[in-house]
């Protein structure tokens, strides 16, 4: 019996080994890689670069108990480990490129080195006062970071953290100078977070523009470049049509107004706290419009578009943030 | 690394929960496949075995998973259905794959005991986790649901495990493989198929250091409509599993809800919960 057993799974042993060899029809290999470059006609035109680029102000608390804000007293599990895992689910969803994050606090920050999807790298840093962090996060394999830095949103505009007298922080701009792999352009981005102090954002909106041709100027010079696309994203605290919004759009597209295709509407709060809704028709729309993505004349803004993230009908998940996340498809020039 | 095992339920339309008929589900494998990739995402799975892989489901993950992983399937031997796998293509080299069917000496031609519904079929694919080189056995089944076969059915599997361990370590060299099983075992854990199952290999449930599943929460409830998490099957009808040898660390168990309509990537993924155990190599 001993040996009868020896010699079946001797058997066993070697039918697998063959097996393992010689694969049978009725195993569908379906990973077969297919190289790209095989694929693609041999002369064909260098497409233009389209990214989908987000702002996302991701809130920077920490509560797992969190009240809605629409009377319905609803309790939000806001934890960042909560969040966290349902952004890296929208990133993969909706295809994001680059991403400019607000808000970005110590877990948001353990979060960006341990739990975000790992296609992404994160550039950035953070204000003094707040420990918020201005954090760019970005696909790396379709990206590379060339320069990044910061300047301090007070007149002269200092790289070292600064604070006009009247505002509530020390608020900062992060830039970063993007080299497309696959094409080898360059662009600037930038991520900002204006103050919610009213006296303040106008001055702060002018050192933001007035910085840009700097930077522009530098990427030219170093890089060899004829010319510098902009991208600005950011939380405002501004509403559409206020100075500090028209001090921006006077020099950069708003996508929202510049978007081809498909855009947002004007009177949705893209800041609606967390936000209890029955159905769509009960998102929050009382034109507190504070989020947003500026490009420079030049790039195609394809579409615009929200994701009602501070909402429990977003579908990546309720209640990423107190905040929508604003994604814009571009194109470069 | 995290190991999903997940029956997908191999329907192809619109449906209804069980617990409340008038609620409709949209079961098309194109609207699941969208919330499958959100749960993969989400929970950050390296590798998954997944039952009911009907054509139209491997259609769907070729066409919407390529970019982050490789597949490998096993066709049942006189039906459509297959069990399938997908590994992280960052992390993981797929080195060789084969199948053998639930029958006595493991044919690696279909073969069907006559009293079993299917040619039920075992997948197993050598993988090698690129950051340690270690090699392992990963293997993917669906028992059937006719009683009087699953014994027969689960002793084929649970004899293969050495016999392929060793087989992978003469052919790679190498000092070590360890094995993880996942699948739809169609048998509780008070079924006389369980401690066949567990005669050489750990039920991760059990083996969990970390945080762990109950013992009487259901992984198929079917597609249930919870008002909250209070109204989740608990009858103890726990069918799908993940199964590991000796060396393997268990760090963690966890269900996601993909029956119900609380599932946080989306209602009613499959008539299936999704069992996740994250694991480590020895």
């Amino acid at each position: 019996m001993k040996r009868l057993k020896l010699i079946l799974s001797a058997l066993l042993l070697l039918t697998l080994l063959l097996s393992a060899c010689t694969p049978e029809g009725n195993v569908t290999p379906e990973t077969v890689v297919t190289d790209p470059a095989t694929e693609a006609p041999t002369e064909a035109p260098v497409p233009k670069t389209v990214m989908k680029v987000m702002s996302f102000n991701v809130w920077g608390g920490n509560s797992s108990n969190q009240t809605t804000a629409d009377g319905s007293n609803k309790r939000v599990d806001a934890r960042v480990s909560v969040r966290s895992k349902k952004l890296n689910v929208m990133l993969d969803a909706e295809a994001i490129d680059i991403a400019g994050l607000q808000e970005v606090k110590d877990e948001w920050k353990t979060w960006m080195r341990n739990e975000m999807d790992e296609r992404y790298a994160f550039v950035g840093r953070s204000t003094q006062e707040t420990g918020e962090g201005g954090y760019v996060i970005y696909r790396k394999d379709k990206y590379t970071v060339k320069d990044s830095g910061a300047f301090w949103l007070v007149e002269g505009a200092p790289t070292t953290p600064q604070k006009h007298p009247d505002s509530n922080f020390d608020r900062m701009c992060t830039w970063v100078i993007f080299q497309v792999t696959a094409t080898g352009e360059y662009f600037l981005f930038l991520d900002t977070h204006l103050d919610t102090v009213d006296s303040v954002r106008a001055g702060q909106a002018t050192v933001l523009v007035g910085q840009i041709p700097i930077l522009q100027a530098k990427v030219k010079e170093s890089y060899g470049t004829e010319s510098c696309p902009v991208i600005l994203v950011g939380d405002m605290n501004s509403e559409i049509d206020t100075e500090p919004y028209n001090i921006m759009s006077k020099v950069l597209c708003d996508t929202r107004t510049y978007s081809k295709g498909s855009t947002v509407a004007r009177d949705f709060s893209t800041s609606p706290w967390f936000w209890y809704c029955k159905t769509e028709a009960d998102y929050k729309k009382d034109g507190h419009y504070i989020d947003y993505i500026f490009v420079s004349k030049g790039i195609t803004v394809k579409n615009h578009k929200m994701i009602q993230t501070a909402t429990n009908l977003c579908p990546y998940g309720s209640y990423i943030s107190d905040h929508n996340a604003m994604i814009s498809e571009i194109e470069l020039p | 690394m995290k190991i999903l095992s997940f029956n997908l339920y191999g329907i192809n339309r619109q449906t209804v929960t069980r617990s409340k008929p008038e609620r409709p589900v949209d079961a098309t494998s194109a609207h699941r496949g969208t919330l499958l990739r959100k749960l993969l995402v989400g929970e950050k799975i390296d590798i998954a075995g997944f039952q009911e892989m009907q054509p139209h489901w491997r259609n769907w993950i070729r066409d919407n998973l390529s970019d982050l992983y490789g597949t490998i399937s096993a066709e049942f031997g006189d039906h459509k259905d297959a069990n399938t796998m997908i590994y992280r293509k960052e992390c993981f080299e797929a080195l060789d794959f084969g199948s053998f069917y639930l029958v006595p000496g493991a044919p690696g031609i279909p073969a069907k005991n006559p009293e079993s519904h299917f040619a039920r079929v075992c997948l197993w694919v050598v993988l090698k986790e690129l950051a340690t080189e270690k090699h392992f056995l990963f293997l993917a089944t669906h028992l059937d649901t006719v009683e009087s076969v699953k014994s027969e059915q689960a002793r084929v599997v649970v004899d293969s495990v050495e016999p392929l361990r060793e087989a992978v370590k003469t052919k790679y060299r190498v000092d070590d493989c360890q094995l993880i099983l996942v699948g739809d075992m169609n048998s509780q854990p008070d079924a006389e198929q369980y401690p066949i199952l567990t005669e050489r290999l750990r039920d991760c449930r059990l083996a969990s250091t970390g945080h762990t599943e109950d013992g009487v929460t259901s992984t198929s409830p079917g597609f249930t409509y919870c008002e909250s998490e209070a109204d989740y099957v608990r009858n103890g009808h726990i069918i799908d599993y993940v199964f590991v040898t000796e060396g393997i660390e268990v760090k963690e168990y966890t269900m996601i809800h993909a029956a119900t309509n609380l599932c946080p990537y989306g209602e009613y993924i499959s008539d299936h919960n999704a069992v996740i155990a994250e694991l480590e190599l020895p």
